[in-house]
């Protein structure tokens, strides 16, 4: 091989050792960016640690947890009432409890001012906020990701203070 | 044989009525949250005439013989309890009543009902918004904390 084909030689294995370069190089820098939208997106998703040991109490409880008949929240309701804390990031719940009805309520509370959003055992959801002795004001609605940011839309100016 | 008790349904208005809670369905103000409230058909409580003391609503007479000696017990008074409302949009007023039911093991058991306030006929069930008015009626009523929960 003479001087001008090695030359040539080295200037294509140099070419793509480049290319290679730039081909890891951008699987790593992809790698990095898909954890940090994980790690952005479990963030995103962590419920604060105190309504999650009360959620976990709550799926805990056997029928007649209230001492009067009160049926075992369902898996439907725990499923509704997590995904609706996970989409309530801008103002937490301040309690999720269980309901004598059947299902899973998320609270926010300041003194006489009362909002809850509950999801029953039997798939259907409702918001209501009251103030004292005021009538509330109540909304059915079903409860699928749309209409539980429509009823938490409801819940956050009714505290604004809070949020 | 026992003997079979009679039901005096002579409330005083200043009559208490206990009933036990959770601590997680007492809110900050002092008042029971809407959840601890399953309101139709009916709401059982203990009526003040008939108890020994506010801890009686705890005895397992009271309890099905279960121990619920955790919870807590809260009272109110009849003459809170004694409220229309207008749960539906047809303009019409239902009424929270009691009724003494008095049971072998548990002389001072009574029942919060509800009924239409012109016909005087019971409403077992309703619709979710009506139900959900009568649970926030019921928790908006003033309490008294009568024994914290252990």
């Amino acid at each position: 091989m003479c001087g001008k084909q090695k030359c040539e030689v080295r200037k294509k294995l140099a070419g793509l050792l480049t290319k290679l370069q730039r081909v890891f190089k951008g699987r790593i820098e992809g790698e990095a960016h898909d954890k940090e939208a994980e790690l952005k997106m479990s963030a995103t998703m962590a419920i604060p640690s105190k309504l999650e040991d009360q959620l976990s109490k709550i799926v805990g409880l056997e029928a007649n947890w209230d001492s009067y008949d009160a049926g075992k929240p369902n898996r439907v309701a725990v499923d509704h009432a997590r995904e609706a804390v996970m989409l309530s990031e801008r103002l937490f719940p301040h309690n999720i409890v269980a309901s004598a009805e059947g299902g899973v309520a998320l609270c926010w509370d300041q003194g006489e001012k009362h909002a809850y959003i509950e999801f029953s055992n039997d798939g259907t959801a409702i918001m209501a906020k009251y103030e004292g002795k005021n009538d509330p004001c109540i909304k059915e609605f079903p409860p699928n990701k749309q209409a539980i940011l429509e009823a938490l839309g409801e819940v956050y100016p009714f505290f604004p203070h809070a949020a | 044989m026992q003997p079979e008790l009679k039901a005096d349904q002579d409330f005083d208005p200043q009559e208490k009525l206990y009933r036990r809670y959770l601590p997680e369905h007492l809110t900050d103000d002092g008042t029971i949250r809407p959840q601890s409230f399953k309101p139709l058909p009916r709401t059982s409580v203990n009526r003040e005439r008939y108890s020994s003391s506010p801890e009686h609503v705890l005895d397992p007479g009271c309890c099905e013989e279960k121990d619920y000696s955790g919870y807590g017990v809260y009272s109110f008074s009849v003459k809170d309890v004694s409220c229309t409302i207008q749960a539906e949009g047809n303009g019409r007023n239902h009424e929270f009543y009691l009724e003494h039911v008095p049971l072998s093991s548990c002389e001072p058991h009574s029942e919060v009902k509800c009924r239409e306030f012109i016909s005087k006929k019971e409403i077992k069930d309703a619709s979710k918004t009506a139900k959900e008015r009568f649970r926030i009626k019921l928790s908006q009523i003033k309490i008294a904390i009568e024994c914290a929960p252990n």
